[in-house]
């Protein structure tokens, strides 16, 4: 050991000496690199983090899992009374459940993500031939049957199926277009569905690990890091912008740009997502909401609370509002896609002038994406306060 | 051995004749008889080599050691489905550097001999997978460095105590399914392995445990304790074959498996007849234990035979296997937390699966120095024959009609091409057509 530090000394004298001998100016001053960061700035991220936690993602699972009941029994009314007025309070109830979820996909992390609870809800394609071969060959269905199945006939796009038909030429069918078999499986399923919301909002709520009698809630893991999950503040801000970025980027580059194609003449609609209801650009813009709510520290009309805006605007006021702003402007773009004419998106991607309204969308999401990425990611490292 | 002695007897028989043709001069037709009988000799003598060659690798040497090694590299051209939506395939050609495989073998007497196989899988390094149970939920941590995967397929020591019994204990074959017996490019006819075997079993199947070889006559019988398989990685479209632990750095030994297998005859150099028959539990096995109370049972009984008869040679398989409670493991598998089965939890509790090939050397037709293969063959899967509940889907049934043809320019070079037809249970899907050259090797110092 004596033999190596002797080694490592030697060394660094002779780096040393070089880098003097090396020096073109003639200068004998040795630069010694100032170690305090140019820039910083201090934020108390303690409000922030309780806040987005507690009031922007749990009680956006709460709301998910309200509205999921509020689903469920809407589809036991429509099996046991089918009439069109059922039918139609069942589709708005989809409809309803969906925006909650589609606004949480800005935060798809912690239980959503490890107990597999997105594609339990949400897988898409949906196996249409599989669940036409179900409703043909079973006499009846149960929750727990259900359950045991492959995620592709189940979940927010099987029941999306089941109640507004194939979406080709138009959106609805009528009650009598549905067999009591196929309200049977909807409401099966909708249970199933609830039985995944219950889980997920109790995951958060009351044992991250239901197996576990011990496990903490998931939301005391954000709520005081310095545990195996997130060490620092710092980790779970990080998490929460990436969050942001993900669902931006799969909005932008994913969910509009697979089916818009580089042309009109290489659209595919069958990529299409929430095809069958036309909720498609419904869909895009809660995503995008998500994200706003998360910024911001709220939901929409709700008295201003910390977010991460608050954080960005600790280091640089101007980015704060321009990021706020770019959010508002995705939103509006994608909202716009449908012009004068109500286009649904299967339909906008084959329209010329919708094009260019997709584009411009794909222009904004692309834009806030950049910014966030390569603006605000980088304000973690000046933050004083990790 | 009975090999040898027929080279031997036909390498005699076409000395005599050449000696008889030094003599005898009368008339051109005898003389032209006699060559076209030389030159039918010297072509069977030349396949005779070759075959020996290719089929017992294990050469007469007074060295204590030998090292082998084979692979393949693959072409193919088919159509695919892109989701379970998607009912107009597309088109797509590919290349796959599918294996290189270097064996070591080395005998310390004439007792005891330790062979090791490692296995270069779509030439590169692969990825491992570590379960973390004291991370959240507990956690499947993978890292991944590029496509392939480097597998130790044996380590193996033998003890051969007469010629009625031996003993192979370490990493060794199961010896279910014939692509663990028949698995070198030159030992199947079609272009690749056959997928119908790998959609329900692991392809060379290879487990930690002890095989009890015993031999009388023409009968061969193996009784293997070996590792079993694991539930947490069963899947919808290819049944057990994913349970195989050789992703995990150790492998869990609570579930042990017991193998039994008979054979009469030589299955690997000729004509033969075998039945294997696997039994073993799963849920053992799983890292997480908290989501299944059932043991998963799984059975699989596998038939197969070769029969070798002049030029012609045929292969064939059946294998049928039964998995108990998999709709606990699908359960099970849908709801452990970071497992992410995705959308292929549901598992059949029957699968089956076949193969024929029947191939024909053409050789002497077209006046060949060299073996020339003109084959047949017949595929079908269905891993989910049957569920525990509901509606067993067809997506995954599928029947497969080929043609094609190996060439051998030496004995230790393969080419092969082969054009196919994909036929599917599910109604809505049109039939498809696939085109693939292979190219494989064999060697052994």
């Amino acid at each position: 050991m004596i033999f190596n530090k002797t080694l490592i000394a030697l060394t660094c004298g002779a780096i040393l000496i070089a880098g003097c001998g090396g020096s073109s100016n003639g200068s004998s001053e040795v630069v010694i690199p100032d170690e305090t960061p140019t820039t910083g700035f201090s934020f108390e991220a303690t409000e922030m983090i309780t806040n987005i936690t507690k009031d922007v993602i749990v009680a956006g699972y709460q709301n998910l899992n309200n509205k999921a009941e509020t689903f469920h029994l809407a589809t036991l009314t429509l099996l046991n009374t089918p009439t069109a007025e059922n039918l139609a309070i069942t589709k708005q109830a989809w409809q309803d459940v969906r925006i909650p979820w589609e606004q949480g996909e800005a935060h798809i992390f912690g239980p959503v993500d490890a107990l597999s609870i997105d594609p339990h809800l949400d897988t898409w394609p949906l196996n249409t031939n599989d669940l036409e071969a179900l409703l043909t060959s079973e006499s009846g269905f149960s929750a727990d049957k259900i359950r045991t199945w492959n995620d592709d006939v189940q979940g927010f796009h099987t029941m999306e199926f089941l109640l507004f038909g194939d979406g080709v030429t138009d959106n609805s069918i009528s009650i009598d277009e549905m067999t009591a078999l196929e309200r049977e499986y909807l409401s099966a399923t909708a249970e199933v569905f609830r039985g995944y919301t219950q889980a997920l909002y109790d995951a958060w709520t009351v044992r991250a690990d239901a197996n576990d009698a011990n496990s903490a809630p998931y939301q005391e893991l954000l709520l005081t890091p310095n545990n195996d999950v997130y060490s620092s503040q710092l980790g779970v801000i990080q998490e929460l912008i990436n969050g942001m970025i993900g669902i931006i980027d799969e909005v932008g580059n994913g969910k509009i740009a697979e089916p818009f194609g580089t042309s009109i003449n290489t659209t595919d609609t069958s990529l299409v997502e929430s095809q069958y209801s036309w909720n498609s650009l419904a869909d895009f813009t809660d995503n995008i909401q998500g994200v706003q709510n998360v910024y911001r520290g709220e939901f929409p009309n709700q008295a201003d609370k910390i977010g991460i805006i608050d954080f960005v605007n600790a280091a640089d006021s101007n980015l704060a509002t321009r990021v706020d702003e770019e959010i508002i402007t995705a939103i509006n773009a994608i909202k716009a896609i449908a012009g004068s004419d109500n286009l649904p998106f299967r339909q906008a991607i084959n329209n010329a002038d919708a094009r260019i309204r997709i584009q411009a969308s794909i222009d904004a999401l692309s834009n806030l994406q950049t910014s966030l990425e390569g603006e605000v990611i980088p304000l973690l490292n000046q933050w004083q306060g990790k | 051995m009975k090999l040898n002695k027929q080279l031997c007897l036909l390498s005699g028989f076409a000395f005599l004749l050449n000696a008889n043709l030094s003599i005898a001069s009368d008339g051109k037709a005898t003389e032209r008889k006699l060559a076209e009988q030389i030159q039918h000799i010297e072509l069977q003598l030349e396949q005779l080599k070759s075959s020996q060659k290719l089929t017992t690798p294990t050469e007469v040497s007074t060295k204590n050691w030998q090292i082998n090694s084979y692979g393949s590299l693959v072409y193919k051209s088919e159509n695919f489905f892109r989701n379970t939506q998607d009912i107009n395939p597309k088109r797509r050609a590919k290349t796959d550097l599918e294996r290189v495989v270097f064996e070591f073998v080395y005998n310390f007497d004439p007792t005891w001999e330790v062979e090791i196989e490692l296995e270069y899988e779509h030439g590169g390094v692969g990825a491992a997978l570590e379960y973390d149970g004291f991370e959240e939920f507990g956690e499947f941590e993978s890292e991944i460095e590029a496509g392939g995967e480097i597998i130790v397929e044996k380590l193996q020591a033998k003890y051969t105590h007469n010629k009625y019994l031996a003993i192979k204990l370490g990493h060794i074959f199961v010896p279910v399914g014939l692509g663990t017996n028949l698995h070198k490019p030159s030992q199947y006819f079609t272009a690749q392995r056959h997928w119908s075997e790998a959609s329900m079993l692991p392809q060379v199947w290879h487990e930690t445990g002890v095989n009890v070889i015993t031999k009388w006559q023409n009968f061969t019988a193996q009784t293997l304790i070996t590792t079993g398989l694991n539930s947490e990685f069963f899947r919808t479209y290819n049944w057990v074959s994913t349970g195989h632990q050789r992703r995990f750095e150790s492998v869990n030994a609570d579930d042990l498996a017991f193998t039994l297998r008979l054979d009469y005859g030589d299955i690997k150099n000729g004509t033969g007849i075998g039945i294997s028959y696997y039994n073993g539990d799963t849920s053992g096995n799983r890292n997480n234990t908290n989501k299944i109370d059932a043991d998963g049972n799984l059975s699989i009984i596998g038939l197969s035979g070769a029969w070798r008869q002049g030029n012609w040679t045929a292969i064939g398989q059946y294998l049928y296997g039964e998995l108990e409670d998999s709709q606990a493991i699908t359960l099970a598998n849908k709801t452990t937390p970071g497992l992410k089965p995705g959308n292929f939890a549901q598992l059949g509790s029957v699968a089956e699966s076949a193969f024929v090939e029947v191939a024909f050397n053409s050789q002497h037709m077209f006046n060949l120095s060299h073996p020339l293969y003109l084959f047949g063959a017949y595929e079908y899967a269905n891993p989910v024959k049957e569920t525990e509940s509901g509606n067993a889907m067809s997506r995954f049934d599928t029947q497969e009609y080929s043609f094609g043809l190996n060439y051998l320019p030496t004995s230790n070079l393969i080419f092969k091409a082969q054009l196919a037809e994909q036929n599917y249970a599910q109604q809505n899907l049109s039939n498809t057509h696939s085109f693939s050259l292979s190219f494989g090797y064999y060697f052994s110092i």
